[in-house]
């Protein structure tokens, strides 16, 4: 039996969606890249916020 | 998959297979810093100008910069780098299969917005750069020069994304010097001027120093918060949240505070932003030759990639699913060529108080994101259900809308407002001490968190 929410998609849609479910899942970020965001998006804003507030 | 078919993913708003995702972390510096360096900086500068000194405010507008980009990066990043799919349908697990049109709405209303605004000040750019070039007479008719040229840089535009996100590559690659050519006048204008702009002072400055200072924080972070509908349609190219995260951190958000010091500076010393006036006070015509052609270059780059994210978006739509990619792009670009032809003084004159009211639903709708990522679903995205909509499909929720999701963006919203009004600046006694996007993405997460406990107890939404 075809799965309902498969008949409803564009056949190329329904080949690239089957394509991401098979392979294995993707990661999003991994450490490397928590640590450049903790260290960009956190610390270097408090740095620059002290050496703002203290100029 | 042959190069016909990558084309087609490219332009289709479909996922994108990892073969496909082929630019790496240079491809994807170059293409984000030209989105991001346009006439906006100048506008922020002059914004953070009212407020703050040279110093503290490239400082605090810096600081603002980063910490946004980082929430859009958290928000939007996770399932557009694991999918390859765009902001909008990174949006559908949290707003449902109907009520993404939300987001797409915002993404839609913003860049249509904002590119209008840069058309607007590319075509005056070029009659200017014509002017001095000798081109043109001076007191050239810009009624109609402005309209003409609107419609010329649209042709481009259309031409140039016919090749799909090739085409917004390109375009980076060739007008990227321009983001050299605004630190040069940046340089220019700090060696030359420098005791004058440390001695300048702000003319709106409150009496309360911490005020002035979340204003210059709150106004980098309102400013990279609006790059939310331009982000996903460009990191789904790349291949990994390692390829993504420095050039967005770096190429995205750094070139934002660098660039608004132009106009922070020029508003401070020469009382005014716009870096084709004082530079030919600076250097004479050369320089504001240089100047107009950095302007007209960084619009051009700008618009380009907002048309694309836009026309991607708006693939999410069931009824542009199918029409052809010239048919999506003439339509994307329409109400920017309109508003350029018809309405540009009346547009530029009005757009601070347009793009405050937008710029105030993307810190709830990053909140939401974020929440619903990390802490209610733990990274786990149905692909399938992002693309049916289905009454039995995870994000179908109640007739395809997720109302925790709307009641968290109008809880954000409204916490923004009573912080900080976007329009007059009114605010709170807290604003001072919180900003006012901040808490608003806060408040929206801790919103969506709690009525999401009551939409997973009636079994909506696919949380395992």
């Amino acid at each position: 039996m075809v799965d309902p929410a498969k008949q409803e998609l564009p056949p190329e849609l329904e080949a690239r969606i089957a394509a991401l479910e098979n392979s294995a899942p993707a990661a999003d970020f991994d450490a490397a890249s928590w640590i450049w965001m903790v260290l960009l998006g956190v610390v270097l804003p408090l740095l620059l916020l002290a050496a703002g507030w203290w100029a | 998959m042959t190069t016909g078919e990558n084309r087609q993913a490219d332009e289709s708003g479909w996922p994108l297979l990892p073969n496909e995702r082929t630019w790496g972390a240079a491809r994807l510096t170059v293409t984000l810093a030209t989105t991001a360096a346009a006439t906006w900086c100048y506008l922020i500068g002059e914004s953070v100008a009212g407020y703050l000194s040279f110093v503290r405010g490239g400082l605090a507008l810096a600081a603002g910069c980063m910490i946004g980009m980082l929430l859009v990066l958290l928000a939007a990043g996770p399932a557009c780098i694991r999918f390859g799919i765009d902001s909008v349908a990174a949006t559908k697990p949290q707003f449902g299969s109907r009520g993404w049109v939300l987001p797409a709405a915002l993404q839609a209303v913003s860049i249509i917005g904002w590119n209008s605004l840069l058309i607007i000040f590319f075509a005056k750019s070029a009659v200017q750069l014509s002017v001095a070039l000798g081109f043109l007479q001076p007191g050239a008719h810009s009624t109609v020069l402005v309209p003409s040229l609107t419609v010329l840089a649209c042709a481009i535009i259309f031409t140039a994304l016919r090749r799909g996100a090739t085409g917004v590559s390109l375009v980076s690659n060739i007008l990227v010097a321009h983001v050299f050519i605004g630190l040069w006048m940046l340089y220019l204008l700090v060696s030359r001027r420098w005791p004058e702009l440390i001695a300048a002072q702000p003319v709106s400055a409150s009496p309360n120093r911490l005020w002035n200072y979340t204003t210059g924080i709150e106004l980098g972070i309102g400013a990279t918060l609006s790059w939310w509908p331009y982000i996903g349609a460009m990191i789904r190219m790349a291949p990994n949240g390692r390829t993504v995260v420095l050039p967005v951190m770096l190429g995205m958000a750094a070139p934002v505070p660098l660039l608004s010091l132009i106009g922070l500076a020029g508003a401070l010393v020469l009382k005014s932003s716009d870096p084709t006036q004082w530079l030919r006070i600076v250097g004479g015509p050369a320089y504001a030759i240089i100047s107009l052609t950095f302007v007209t270059a960084a619009n051009f780059g700008t618009t380009t990639a907002g048309i694309y994210a836009s026309a991607i978006g708006l693939r999410n739509f069931s009824v542009l699913q199918r029409c052809s990619w010239t048919t999506l792009l003439a339509l994307t670009i329409a109400p920017v060529a309109v508003v350029g032809i018809f309405i540009p003084e009346l547009f530029f004159a009005k757009f601070g108080n347009f793009l405050a009211l937008i710029g105030v639903a993307f810190a709830p709708l990053c909140g939401i994101q974020i929440v619903d990522y990390f802490v209610l679903r733990r990274g786990r995205i149905d692909i399938r259900a992002i693309y049916t909509n289905q009454a039995r499909q995870p994000y179908y929720f109640w007739r395809g809308i997720n109302p925790a999701a709307i009641v968290a963006v109008g809880a954000g919203c409204a916490t923004y407002i009573a912080l900080l009004n976007p329009l007059s600046y009114d605010s709170a006694a807290a604003y001072p001490y919180l900003t006012a996007s901040l808490p608003a993405a806060t408040a929206a997460g801790l919103v969506y968190f709690l009525s999401s406990l009551a939409v997973i107890r009636a079994g909506r939404g696919g949380y395992r």
